[in-house]
């Protein structure tokens, strides 16, 4: 039975709907909506039959899908201000409105004249209220997050349909492949509980309408945008796959402790990404898997700069190709679920959006505006000598704000809002320390290969990395998926080792060099992180150890 | 055909012009002519019965100048079109309300022929208000069947009643059917289609109410609903008949617009059902209000005629009632509870709904058809149509019967009616958004008088008829029902809608732009529309609960914990932080010169000076969060005016280097700045400016501006040396000017002591806080950060305490005895230890302190903790190190007493010092080292370099002494003389 419902929904999703009107016919208009979304999810419960229903993504455009198909979509909310719109819920002869279903859809036969029939009456009471709000793509996204979906034909597409993307205003990184869809969700709980940035799941059944339906007058502009009439969603987690913590090992894996996972990972940071710096690598993997736990006291993400790090100049001689990237960002999207690479050039600073700004009741994106949980490198090679304008300084700001409180100001007509994000910043700078930002972290790089070849490891191209077996990737990404949501104590009797260690060195170590209470706050939280990073459920006096040890080696770089 | 006074009058709209399609009306307005009074438009109406006579009064003359604006359009001259007569006058303006007369009417046989019903007189001005689509102004059905819950639709006896008011045939305009008013007719039931809402009874009751409502009667209202009440001064005052008081303004001023408070019709016994009539129908009540009005208005001018009230004897008056039948007079109801804008729903379309929000853009002025005029191509035939919902349905045939060509109808756009309209969207204030979410818009559509009147940036509490529209989801589907836009047609407009933050002495003008008697321009009606909207629940629901939290006794300790939790310790920095939060009165003097005198700040000043490492920042930062348009800056590299910045190449490290971060200073709230002392010179100076006079001078570009910068500084600053010596005073210490140093009310020294059993107590509390993953902080009693700031953004913007004359005397003695804390009776000088500075200082403390304990009077336990907290202050900052005692001149000046004595030593030493070796060496002088030694030698105190080069830089500058050489082989010289 439910497996022919799936085939139905997933065939005529319009039909089903209607279907399952007629069947809860009487019904109550204003609980349609709840037992729509039940009657779908219900149908597609179990993931397989949830993978079953094809996926609107970039590789998977909504130009490639008719009107009125079934479709999910894995977005994050961008925009939630625009005004919610009316819909008639019932037409008069008791069909099914909403979803974007017509009476034309209903009625099979073209009975024109009775659309014509513009006079018709138009019963007021059965007017219901649907949430308009603007979902794209998970900027960032890995290409190993979009599930199964056939990766490998991506190659093909590219460019073929970059500029089918219509508002590419409302995605937060400037020119970047991805898909908006406007969102109508009828379901009223939903609609409340969805907030900027959030991730989920939408399914629902995909149409074209006009984008100006809100819009008061000006309807010269009249685009059409791909629209998404959920049916049901499903909330994603920050890690976007579920993970769990403690991690544990596949049975089947060569590897044979979680510790030497972990050496293995920081090895092929260090040596692919970081140029063989090992401590870098540590730091670079303490500062992905942390997240913000806690807002008072503020356990945030720290933000770490690798410094010193060598200008690509040096090999670029070739003007003709564009300057090379780091690859770090690259190798970071293997493991990660969404990685952004900020080009911090005064370009980039003076010219586009840092924070998300509404003009003209649109709220436009920003790079900032990033799903909870993603990655953002700077890097601030690119930069020059030059001006900075006025929109340069509030973003420089705005990054300045991630970093100090994992907030994002959204700046609308004569107000500002601010929303808290959960943002890890990698900032790599040439000089001693970043150009713009106050970094809790600052680790100098210190690359352990040879002289001509650093400059060469550190920007090679994404295609010459060496990259793991896809198993051993998939353990990464599970250690810090876990690790991403771990949850970690401090026992009494560590705490109290932690005191006597902080009076201890107080008093021996006097005079300028005297850690200060900021210096323990600092170094409690690497603990943590470090014992997240050990899939411990617990800071141990080990890992403590550990932690000076490696703060004592980072602050010896100096 | 012109009549020939009107060519003496250009100004007069009497001018008739022919219009192309004027054949059949040509010979009418001649026909009316000598009816009018020559060359006073404002008379145009005066009908047969009232001859006017000249010469025009003072009123009637600026009423005839007033014609020319839109309110007083022609009422007579079907054909006339002041649009074309006065190429130069607002077409929309004199268009919006022109007279909708259809060709084939005889308008201005109207007067004759209803000479004395108000109804009649007023016909040919048919209420087509903007806001109000229905047509209907008289003919009190709908013209939508269907849009009403269809309770009785097919059989309703009034529902032919329904098209009376639309043009239809040619020779039946509304005029004819319009002039039986139902006032007129009381016998006559018409109810609001599908429902049992009789109007006529409607407009009965609102006629009683006008003529009845005694503020006695809202006072008795709001007693009942626990609303807090103005008392009035005079039982008299209660009995007053508001409304006839404020139909005789509307007269005397020419107004047109009566704002009407709906809780009034609510306390108003008799009218209790008008209320929620008025709520539901509002499309169909609001005409006939409109209606009942305009008659009452000629009624009780009509009583004072009779009565002989001054302006209103014989001809006068006879021009004043002419006038008025003349006029739209509309009701425009507010003080409807406010709804959130997410709030609104299906259920609430074309109903009366009052939103609050801000308006973030709005359109210019829209000509808005109002009535299209048809002509036929083939009989010349005209035919009018009304807008219906936004659209107008062009005739398909000719509606007469002999013509009846099929789509001969064409468009003639200047015989058109048009009225103004604006489009305005409107945004949630910030303080409505929930959690997390971005605000909403609606759209508004304004209207007539309305228009203009919001300017982007405002808060507004708009009344208006919610409306949903069809519209079209994709151009290629057809179907144009299933979706709905929604917006406001607005009725009422209040600007300043109870927000926070206008100035009202700022845009003084503009409530009065709104027009309209009745406003609640009488004081009571203020703070009663606050206590009744939704908006102000919430708020009313906040304020009690920080009310409940200001009556706690540790109301103090409890802020002041939450101010920095992560934060141990420093209790006394956490309470002088959280006062500057507070902040005192700004106090102006009313006299004096200038414009009202000067203004003396009430912002709080505070300053850090500590080791680095110990939270100095984390203060800030936390400030920042809580405080009101708090802004965050590092000293280092921050210009405080300006916005631009550059990137440039360090020339030691050759690192890229962003200078001058600037960032605009934040007037009314706290400025917290980073590394103060890393500041540059200019920057600082700018500080000084802003500290005390609270402006921020700007030469640019030619242009030299004082800008306002009314913010508190919270700056932190590290000692010059990395660590803080205790042997040094504190100047020695900062650096840092020691004015500027001086401006700052309360400065602290957080020193990084090296304690063991402080040490553990600290590093208990860090890990205790950090043991967790998410930590709760419930073990102890702590504000989150948002109701923190909506405690103090409730008390800045509530409470303004007052100094009790206890707590001035206390002032005065505390302040005395910090001064005689100086006085010493075994030191030959004198120490100064306090200033005015710190007894303003101490003023604006004890106020912050009132006012944090939500008091309206500042009293003696304040002052007693300002104290407190300033001599701690003091204690720890302006204490010297070689004496041991309190010396605000160090502060001041830069220099203790203590130390001024020292130098005074040292210098009588030198001077002897040069005159010994003067006298045995020739005129070597004697070395720098050399003397430092001697000094050294003849001292019990060490000898400090710096102290020693500013005396002999002092006596340098007296010319007694001079120095040669450089470096290690300076010389210094007697000077004879």
């Amino acid at each position: 039975m439910v497996s022919s419902q799936r085939v139905d929904a997933l065939n005529n999703p319009a039909r089903a709907l209607l279907d399952l009107f007629t069947e809860k016919t009487p019904l109550d208009l204003d609980t349609f909506p709840t037992a729509v979304a039940n009657h779908f999810s219900e149908i597609f419960a179990s993931d397989d039959a949830f993978q079953e229903i094809p996926a609107l993504d970039i590789d998977h455009p909504p130009s490639k899908y008719d009107d009125n198909a079934l479709v999910r979509f894995r977005a994050m909310i961008q925009d939630t201000s625009p005004s919610p719109e009316l819909y008639l819920a019932k037409y008069n002869s008791g069909q099914c409105g909403g979803w974007g279903l017509s009476k034309d859809a209903q009625t099979d036969d073209s009975s024109s004249a009775e659309v014509d029939d513009v006079d018709s009456v138009i019963e007021y009471a059965d007017l219901r209220e649907c949430a308009v709000v603007w979902a794209v793509s998970i900027p960032g996204e890995s290409a190993w997050c979009r599930d199964g979906n056939s990766i490998s034909d991506s190659t093909e597409n590219k460019g073929q349909n970059s500029a089918s993307t219509s508002q590419s205003h409302k995605f937060p990184i400037p020119d970047a492949k991805h898909v908006g869809v406007r969102l109508k969700i009828y379901d009223g709980n939903l609609a409340q509980s969805l907030k900027s940035t959030d991730t989920h799941s939408f399914v629902g059944i995909l149409s074209s309408e006009s984008l100006n339906t809100d819009r008061y007058s000006d309807t010269d502009t009249d685009k059409e945008v791909p629209t998404l009439h959920v049916l049901f969603s499903r909330p994603l987690t920050s890690t976007i796959v579920p993970r769990k913590f403690p991690y544990t090992l596949p049975k089947d894996s060569q590897t044979t402790s979680v510790l030497d996972l972990r050496n293995e990972l920081i090895t092929w940071i260090a040596d692919e990404g970081l140029a063989g710096d090992r401590d870098a690598a540590e730091w670079v993997l303490l500062c992905v898997l942390s997240r913000v736990q806690s807002r008072t006291p503020p356990i945030l993400p720290p933000s770490l700069n690798i410094s010193r790090f060598p200008p690509p100049s040096t090999l670029s001689k070739d003007s003709t190709s564009p300057a090379p990237e780091p690859i770090l960002p690259t190798l970071l999207s293997y493991i990660l679920p969404t990685v952004t690479s900020v080009p911090l050039s005064l370009n980039t600073i003076n010219t586009t959006d840092f924070y998300p700004q509404s003009k003209d009741e649109d709220l436009h994106a920003g790079w900032l505006q990033l799903a909870s949980g993603s990655t953002m490198c700077l890097w601030e090679g690119g930069l020059s000598e030059g001006g900075v304008n006025e929109k340069g300084i509030m973003n420089l700001r705005a990054i300045q704000e991630i970093m100090n409180g994992q907030a994002v100001d959204y700046v609308f007509p004569f107000s500002k809002f601010s929303f808290p994000t959960d943002i890890v910043c990698i900032t790599i700078s040439e000089g001693r320390k970043s150009t713009f930002f106050q970094t809790s972290i600052n680790v100098p790089l210190k690359p352990s290969s040879k002289e001509a070849e650093i400059v060469q490891r550190l920007y090679q191209a994404p295609d010459r990395l060496k990259v793991p077996h896809a198993d051993k990737l998939e353990m990464f990404r599970g250690l810090i998926g876990g690790a991403k949501i771990g949850k970690v104590t401090i026992n009494d009797n560590v705490a109290e080792h932690i005191q006597e260690d902080f009076v201890k060195e107080r008093q021996t170590g006097g005079g300028d060099q005297a850690v200060t209470s900021e210096d323990l706050v600092h170094r409690i939280m690497t603990a943590r992180l470090l014992a997240l990073s050990y899939q411990s459920e617990e800071v141990t006096i080990d890992i403590w150890e550990r932690t000076k040890a490696l703060e004592a080696s980072r602050k010896a770089r100096f | 055909m012109s009549s020939p006074p009107a060519l003496d009058f250009p100004s007069s709209d009497m001018e008739d012009v022919q219009m192309d399609d004027g054949g059949p009306q040509a010979a009418q307005p001649a026909a009316g002519t000598p009816l009018f009074f020559p060359g006073t438009p404002s008379t145009t109406m005066g009908t047969p019965a009232r001859p006017v006579a000249t010469p025009i009064s003072g009123i009637t003359a600026r009423r005839a100048l007033g014609m020319s604006t839109p309110k007083r359009t022609p009422l007579f001259a079907p054909g006339s079109s002041p649009l074309l007569s006065y190429p130069s006058s607002s077409p929309t303006r004199h268009a919006r309300r022109r007279a909708p007369v259809d060709s084939d009417a005889p308008p201005d046989s109207e007067p004759l022929a209803y000479p004395s019903s108000p109804a009649a007189a007023r016909t040919p001005k048919r209420n087509t208000r903007g806001d109000i689509h229905s047509s209907l102004a008289i003919t009190p059905t709908a013209n939508r069947p269907s849009r009403r819950p269809p309770t009785s639709r097919s059989d309703h006896p009034n529902s032919d009643g329904t098209h009376l008011d639309i043009p239809t045939s040619s020779g039946l305009g509304p005029q004819l059917s319009a002039p039986a008013a139902p006032s007129d007719e009381p016998d006559e039931i018409r109810a609001i289609w599908g429902t049992t809402v009789n109007l006529s009874e409607t407009m009965k009751l609102f006629r009683d109410f006008l003529r009845g409502f005694k503020p006695k009667y809202r006072l008795a209202y709001d007693r009942e609903q626990n609303i807090p009440t103005r008392v009035h001064a005079t039982p008299d005052e209660g009995e007053v008949l508001l409304y006839e008081t404020y139909l005789r303004q509307l007269r005397q001023t020419g107004e047109t617009n009566l704002n009407l408070d709906m809780l009034n019709l609510l306390a108003y016994p008799p009218t209790k059902k008008l209320f929620s009539q008025l709520t539901k129908y509002p499309q169909e009540v609001i005409p006939s209000m409109d209606q009942v009005l305009k008659d009452l208005m000629l009624e009780v001018a009509d009583e004072d005629q009779q009565a002989g009230l001054p302006g209103m004897v014989g001809e006068q008056g006879d021009v004043e009632i002419s006038h008025i039948m003349g006029e739209v007079y509309k009701i425009r109801p507010f003080g409807l509870k406010t709804v959130n804008m997410r709030e609104l729903n299906p259920g609430d379309t074309d109903k009366l709904v009052c939103v609050k929000g801000l308006v973030i853009r709005a359109t210019p002025i829209i000509p808005d058809m109002k009535v299209a005029f048809f002509r036929c191509m083939a009989c010349h035939h005209t035919v009018q149509a009304e807008i219906d919902r936004g659209k107008i349905t062009e005739p398909g045939r000719c509606p007469r019967d002999v013509c009846g060509a099929v789509s001969a109808l064409s468009l003639i756009h200047n015989r058109c009616e048009f009225a103004d309209r604006q489009l305005i969207r409107l945004q949630e204030t910030p303080d409505a958004v929930p959690d997390g979410q971005t605000p909403h818009t609606v759209s508004l559509g304004v209207y007539d008088e309305l228009v203009d009147v919001t300017k982007p940036g405002d808060r507004v509490t708009v009344c208006g008829i919610y409306r949903s529209v069809p519209v079209r989801v994709n151009p290629r589907q057809r179907t144009l029902k299933s979706l709905f836009r929604t917006y406001l047609d607005v009725v009422h407009v209040r600007i300043g809608g109870g927000g926070v933050g206008l100035d009202k002495s700022t845009r003084g003008g503009s409530a009065d732009r709104v027009g309209g008697i009745g406003d609640g321009g009488e004081a009571e009606e203020q703070p009663l529309t606050e206590g009744q909207d939704g908006r102000q629940t919430r708020r009313a629901e906040l304020e009690a609960k920080l009310r409940a939290l200001s009556q706690r006794p540790d109301v103090y300790d409890l802020l002041s914990r939450s101010l920095a939790p992560s934060i141990w310790a420093m209790e006394d920095v956490k309470k002088g932080i959280l006062l500057q939060l507070f902040g005192g009165t700004n106090k102006s003097i009313s006299r004096g010169g200038g414009g009202g005198g000067p203004r003396y700040r009430g912002d709080i000043n505070v300053l850090l000076v500590g080791d680095p490492g110990v939270s100095k920042s984390q203060i800030l930062k936390y400030v920042h969060q809580i405080a009101p348009r708090g802004v965050y800056a590092s000293g280092k590299g921050s210009s405080a005016v300006g916005l631009t910045a550059y990137v440039t190449r360090d020339p030691d490290s050759k690192q890229l280097v962003l200078e001058s971060g600037a960032l605009v200073l934040s007037d009314g709230g706290v400025c917290c700045i980073d590394e103060f002392d890393k500041m540059s010179d200019a920057t600082r100076s700018v500080l000084h400016e802003v500290m005390e006079q609270q402006t921020v001078s700007i030469a640019k570009a030619g242009i030299i501006t004082t800008l306002n910068a009314r913010t508190s500084i919270l700056a932190a600053a590290n000692p010059s040396g990395s660590k803080y010596d205790t042997e040094l005073p504190i100047t020695r210490n900062i650096d840092l000017p020691p004015t500027l140093i001086s401006r700052f009310d309360l400065l602290y020294l957080v020193l990084d002591q090296i304690d063991e059993s402080l040490d553990r107590k600290l590093a208990q509390h860090l890990v205790s806080l950090y043991l967790e993953d998410s930590p709760s902080g419930a073990n102890e009693d702590i504000l989150p950060i948002h109701e923190l700031s909506a405690y103090i953004d409730y008390a800045r913007s509530k409470i303004h305490p007052v100094i009790t004359e206890d707590a001035g005397k206390e002032l005065v003695q505390s302040y005395v005895e910090m001064r005689n804390m100086g006085d010493d009776p075994r030191a030959a000088e004198k120490r100064i230890t306090a200033t005015t500075r710190q007894l303003e200082s101490m003023i604006r403390l004890s106020e912050a302190h009132a006012r944090m304990r939500f008091s309206e009077f500042v009293e003696v336990p304040d002052v007693r903790e300002a104290v407190r907290l300033m001599r701690e202050a003091i204690r720890t900052s302006a204490m010297d190190p070689r004496t041991g005692k309190i010396d605000m001149g160090m502060l001041n000046t830069g220099t203790g007493t203590g130390q001024r004595r020292l130098r005074e030593d040292m210098r009588r030493e030198v001077l002897a010092l040069l005159d010994k070796a003067g006298g045995r060496a020739s005129k070597g002088g004697i070395k720098w080292v050399d003397a430092v030694k001697q000094l050294g030698e003849q001292s019990s105190m060490k000898v400090d370099a710096a102290e020693f080069t500013e005396v002999i830089k002092t006596l340098e500058n007296e010319g007694l002494v001079k120095v040669v050489g450089e470096r290690e082989r300076r010389m210094i010289r007697r000077i004879e003389g």
